[in-house]
């Protein structure tokens, strides 16, 4: 551990099983090729062990000497990014109905944050785990990294088992934990509080969940992959008005998208929500009558398909409380930081719920009675409409198309809420002496 | 009893309100544990875009055990277009067979796996329940061509290197094949070495990914795919490698003997097979099995050394799964207490009452 021991949480959470132990008996994982073989992992992983030594650098020998660097869950025996020991975490979940966009919001989001977290906010935004974000990193070069721009390309459907799930034995039963996608935000020095960087650093959890998984029934007693709903700081629910009988309808006319246009699939997506916040309060121990006190962002995806349902008013009105990232000095230095304008955000919340109630009323009730804090956002992960291949049928996008419109801003909303001032969040009192970017 | 399930992505499936990647048909009365199971059995990760017919099949076969029951499990998990919403799509038809009904079978799995005509390839149905007892017929011999490993890797031996690994206690094949070859075939001949009881035993997978989700003995890797390279770089079990292969002329060159398929199968030793021609060759598989067996005796030695080191031995020890479990110190010293207090008393009382005795 390199960092000063009175920064380091005394416990840490297992971002695969999210077992909550202390740093003393965190497992460290055998690096001697001799040492294969785990009971949990199966043969060909490298044998975990609770270290009795130790070089100088404070990395565990194994039984042969050799020097490890990699610790593990105690309980599920994977490997647990070193971020999430040196940093408190802070796990977001991600869900919505299969085909509303997940893969390519997440995959977008952080590669928009790999680009702006600098420059905006004066944050490093990098991968904690390459190995474990090695499906996302793929993903972002299929859509901003492909060698040929103008031939469609695609993501592949997220899986219920597969590549993004880990299996671990527990005695006859295998357990399939879903692997995190695991980001380590720190200040720069520029930062306003880029002094406290140990303090102020967070290592970033989320999870590409299938759709299918929060469909009702979808829980398995073999795949606990939701349960991260229940320690997340805060929930992006991506609802995708192509998927809505009364949105496509609406959309019909004025809009191209083939999701509009052609058969497209319909889902009842408050049904997901339920099903979601059925889970929470079941894991949670929260009464029927108890509210979800963590916020809920409902990322209304799939933008340009519906853009036209919104009037001209709606951007005046927003434009009304300012740019989205406004700047201001800092209350206790003379640094300029960067904070979101909520006042902006809450009045489009409020103009969108206004459209859901038109055509989702269903929904609104259902988030609503879940969750306190429950803020609409319009988003575009791709910024265009897919293209309908006529001989395959399937759907794909042209990476050199790809301009995403406030697809980063869920996350980024409620980093600025629940990340103890990574994001600063604005002062309202201050709101109109703040100078504008 | 056998049981099946097929899954993929649909519009609906078995279940009410399942609908993506779902179970679409299944056996009547599959036990909820089983078909879950299989289900998680059903990873797949695309080659190629997804429509292709480059996109390999994998041929699976398993066991499974729930709860006090063990199957063996045959699939099928192959790409399948694209799904309804237009995205990548799959097909994962399993078929789980109790251990009665594979004594009474007397062919090899890859038969049963080669019949056309049982396992689906595409669902364009409505989702439904399937009748009871349904199995495969075993395709003849001859329906699988036999030269799967001398096409692949010029030397038709290779099928008894992996063959042997079953006398060495189910040691773990890892064969990197190129794109296009007949794996099946290749498991196919490697399976005719072994009796039909022991072709039962062995697991093997002809598409082998992270997303398998299965634990298999003999598991095939395509060449170029992130597993393969994993595997190249920290070498576990036996490791036939395709890019390590030589070509007949090559073998000619190094003197090498090509290894007789029928030999194989009597009492030789295939490690003292291999001519010491061959240890010029460093990336041979052979090499890297001999390179093992000498990893083996190191490590022996470190064990006898390590026994000279409690310490060192404690730390390399399988961590007992109850071990995060253990009584609180501060339970243990209050019990400690408890214990030397009541001692202490029924010392104090045993005393009086000894003196009160003597007067």
């Amino acid at each position: 551990m390199t960092r000063s021991a009175k920064h380091i949480p005394p416990r840490a959470t297992c971002p695969h099983c999210w077992h909550v132990f202390p740093l003393e008996e965190t497992l460290w994982v055998s690096s001697h090729p001799a040492l294969n073989g785990d009971a949990r992992l199966g043969a060909e992983c490298q044998r975990r062990f609770l270290p009795t030594r130790f070089d100088v650098s404070g990395n565990a020998l194994d039984s042969h000497g050799s020097v490890c660097s990699e610790l593990a869950c105690p309980k599920c025996h994977l490997v647990i990014p070193r971020a999430m020991f040196e940093m408190r975490s802070l796990f977001y979940s991600i869900l919505g109905s299969p085909g509303s966009g997940k893969s390519h919001l997440i995959a977008t989001t952080t590669w928009t944050l790999r680009k702006t977290m600098g420059r905006n906010f004066h944050l490093s935004f990098s991968d904690a785990d390459p190995d474990s974000n090695r499906v996302l990193n793929q993903s972002e070069e299929r859509l901003f990294f492909n060698e040929n721009p103008n031939e469609l390309t695609t993501l592949p459907k997220t899986e219920k088992e597969g590549e993004l799930y880990d299996p671990v034995r527990f005695g006859d039963q295998t357990f399939w934990y879903p692997r995190p996608f695991v980001f380590s935000v720190q200040p720069l020095p520029s930062h306003p509080q880029g002094e406290n960087v140990a303090e102020m650093s967070r290592a970033i959890c989320l999870y590409d969940n299938a759709g299918e998984h929060f469909l009702p029934g979808g829980r398995s007693s073999i795949s606990p992959a939701t349960q991260h709903l229940t320690v997340s700081s805060g929930l992006i629910f991506l609802f995708d008005p192509t998927q809505h009988v009364r949105f496509r309808e609406a959309c019909k006319g004025i809009s191209n998208d083939p999701q509009i246009t052609t058969a497209g699939l319909s889902f009842r997506q408050d049904q997901v929500m339920l099903e979601a916040a059925n889970r929470i309060r079941t894991q949670a121990s929260l009464s029927q009558n108890e509210k979800y006190k963590r916020p809920i962002v409902v990322a209304m995806t799939k933008l340009d398909a519906w853009r036209g349902l919104l009037d001209a008013s709606f951007e005046r009105r927003a434009a009304a409380f300012g740019e989205i990232l406004q700047r201001r000095k800092h209350k206790d230095s003379e640094a300029i930081e960067t904070v979101l304008n909520h006042r902006r955000i809450k009045q489009v919340s409020l103009d969108l719920r206004e459209l859901m109630l038109r055509y989702a009323p269903e929904f609104v009730n259902a988030a609503e009675s879940f969750a306190e804090d429950v803020t609409y956002v319009p988003v575009s992960a791709l910024g265009h409409a897919p293209t309908l291949e006529a001989e395959t049928g399937r759907f794909g996008v042209r990476p050199g198309s790809i301009s995403p419109q406030w697809a980063e801003l869920p996350l980024l909303y409620l980093l600025s809420l629940t990340s103890g001032g990574l994001i600063p969040r604005p002062i309202e009192r201050q709101h109109n002496s703040d100078e504008q970017e | 009893m056998s049981f099946e399930i097929v899954y993929t992505s649909s519009q609906q499936g078995l279940h009410a309100g399942s609908r993506g990647f779902c179970t679409v048909a299944a056996t009547i009365g599959i036990p909820r544990q089983l078909m879950e199971r299989l289900e998680s059995l059903s990873g797949y990760q695309h080659q190629h875009p997804t429509g292709s017919k480059l996109n390999p099949v994998n041929f699976c076969c398993q066991s499974v055990r729930i709860q006090e029951e063990t199957f063996v499990v045959l699939s099928r998990v192959a790409d399948a277009g694209a799904d309804f919403s237009g995205r990548s799509n799959k097909i994962a038809h399993h078929l789980a067979l109790s251990l009665d009904e594979v004594r009474l079978t007397n062919c090899s799995p890859t038969l049963l796996l080669s019949d056309p005509d049982f396992w689906f390839t595409k669902w364009a149905r409505s989702p439904e329940w399937l009748p009871a007892n349904r199995l495969p017929k075993p395709v003849s011999s001859g329906g699988i061509p036999v030269n799967a490993w001398k096409t692949a890797f010029g030397d038709a031996g290779w099928s008894a290197v992996v063959a042997r690994s079953v006398e060495n206690d189910f040691e773990p094949v890892f064969a990197i094949v190129p794109d296009g070859c007949n794996v099946i075939g290749m498991v196919h001949e490697a399976l005719q070495h072994l009796s039909t009881r022991m072709q039962w035993r062995v697991s093997f997978s002809t598409y082998f990914t992270r997303s398998s989700g299965g634990d298999c003995h003999w598991r095939f890797l395509r060449d170029g795919m992130a597993e393969a390279t994993a595997v190249r770089n920290r070498p576990v079990g036996i490791v036939i490698d395709v890019n390590s292969r030589l070509s007949g002329e090559d073998q000619k060159r190094s003197n090498q003997p090509s290894l007789n398929v029928d030999s194989i199968d009597e009492s030789e030793d295939v490690s003292n097979e291999q001519p010491e021609g061959q240890e010029g060759f460093d990336r041979r598989p052979v090499t890297r099995s001999q390179m093992r067996r000498r990893e083996a005796g190191a490590r022996s030695r470190q064990a006898r050394l390590a026994a000279k080191n409690p310490r060192e031995r404690r730390s390399e020890r399988e961590i007992p799964q109850d071990r995060h479990s253990p009584i609180p110190k501060a339970k243990k010293l209050k019990t400690w207490w408890i214990v030397t207090g009541l001692f202490v008393v029924i010392a104090v009382i045993a005393i009086v009452v000894g003196l009160i005795w003597l007067k």
